[in-house]
């Protein structure tokens, strides 16, 4: 039998344990917390560092090809870029071209057969970090002199993405409510329209071009639930006409509009 | 048994009590603590030094410029380097050349008038450490690259 007195010791013992536990478990808990933090924060600075600020995509007739390369080799001459161009390996007629400055990465590749340029324009972060953020327009003189380079060649369109829909769908969700907004739209404005399926049929692409602009989507299959991204593009040679601007300002209202009217998606656009 | 054994129950009481406390403790930590603040990783205000790991001086006739800029466009095709030969101003008397790689860069300037070219072969992060014999081995085939131009001479500091 224990005494009162023992009983009491016990009973200090077990809250002297709970106390000291809850001191040491709230640091302990703290710091953990705090390495989470810093971990995650960590990542999304890695992820800046290494996604682009701004990219560009222009088309030129394949034959073209050495007049591009020659306009490329000028721009970073001028900006004092190392510049490198690599055809990729047989079979694949593609290039993989690279710009670096030591602040400024520009990568990309073009592709002879479809007379595609892209190229991406990102931070250098294989240089140290300096001490004041590169200023974002840095990128934007950059870009736009690039743009200006490759626009002296005849057959040069860049392709600019203006807007971008974001189509939230809910398990009800079916290709179809992806297929009619978008041919209504484009029936209404008598603009190309053209779906084709492609990944073993799995996945559905649709273009609407019109004179000076296109918009693109697709949609696959899929067990989770995703987003959907329609793509709003002007194509110009030299500078966007204010018509096709307008225009494609007024497909994305109606589109939006077309969409807002289902009952398995949510229509946002991307800021 | 309690009774029997008091002082073994008082520590079995202390450490369970010890542990239910940790488990409380650390759960209230999560949901309702501040986290300590987080140093920024800062950039340092002053760069970190990047001391050239080779110095190199070539020497030509100045009318065999374009022969040395052919030769360091091939020696850059040859190890990946993206490369930058570029006059500095309208005069044409300095040209700024740099070699790019993400692991090992050269920068320098070509002077016309003299014909030497000085070149620094650097790791390209500040903190890289690159072994010296991959400088050396490359240096190598650029020696033997510039060799190849009559008169020219090739020297190399650590």
């Amino acid at each position: 039998m224990l005494t009162i007195r023992t009983r009491f010791v016990m009973i200090g013992f077990l809250l002297l344990g709970v106390l000291s536990g809850l001191f040491l478990g709230y640091k302990g808990g703290i710091v953990i917390k705090t390495a989470g933090k810093e971990m995650l924060q960590n990542a999304r600075q890695n992820s800046e560092d290494g996604s682009p600020v701004t990219s560009i995509s222009i088309t030129v007739q394949a034959d073209e090809q050495d007049l591009l390369f020659d306009q490329l080799r000028h721009f970073a001459q001028k900006n004092f870029f190392a510049i490198r161009i690599i055809r990729r390996l047989e079979p694949s007629s593609a290039y993989d071209i690279e710009m670096w400055r030591e602040d400024v990465h520009i990568g990309g590749s073009f592709h002879l057969d479809s007379g595609e340029l892209g190229l991406a324009f990102l931070r250098n972060h294989f240089e140290q970090r300096p001490p004041q953020p590169i200023p974002l327009a840095v990128f934007d003189d950059v870009r736009n002199d690039l743009q200006s380079f490759v626009s002296e060649i005849p057959s040069a369109t860049t392709t600019e993405k203006r807007h971008t829909l974001v189509i939230t769908t809910n398990k009800d969700w079916r290709n179809e409510e992806l297929l009619e907004p978008m041919k209504a739209l484009a029936e209404k404005h008598s603009l190309e329209y053209e779906f084709s399926f492609y990944g073993s049929d799995q996945c559905l692409l649709i273009d609407i071009h019109g004179e000076g602009y296109h918009i693109t989507t697709h949609d696959c299959e899929r067990d989770t639930l995703e987003d959907i991204n329609i793509d709003f593009y002007l194509d110009y040679h030299k500078n966007p006409t204010a018509q096709s601007e307008e225009k494609l300002d007024t497909l994305l209202d109606e589109l939006r509009g077309l969409f807002g009217n289902s009952d398995n998606a949510t229509v946002n656009e991307e800021p | 048994m309690l009774a029997k054994r008091p002082k073994l129950f008082m520590t079995v009481f202390l450490f369970l009590g010890g542990c239910i406390g940790i488990l409380f403790g650390c759960g209230l930590a999560l949901f309702i603590g501040k986290t300590l603040p987080i140093e920024k990783s800062t950039t340092p205000v002053t760069p970190l030094p990047n001391l050239a790991i080779r110095n190199i001086t070539v020497t030509i006739d100045p009318k065999l410029k374009d022969e040395l800029f052919a030769r360091l466009e091939n020696f850059a095709d040859e190890w990946r380097y993206a490369v930058l030969i570029a006059p500095t101003n309208s005069s044409e008397i300095e040209y700024i050349v740099k070699l790019y790689r993400v692991d090992m860069k050269m920068t320098g300037s070509y002077y016309a008038d003299t014909g030497v070219l000085e070149l620094g072969f650097y790791n390209t992060r500040a903190i890289g450490q690159n072994p010296e014999r991959y400088f050396d081995d490359e240096l190598k085939d650029l020696k033997s690259l510039i060799s190849e131009i009559p008169n020219s001479t090739f020297s190399v500091k650590k």
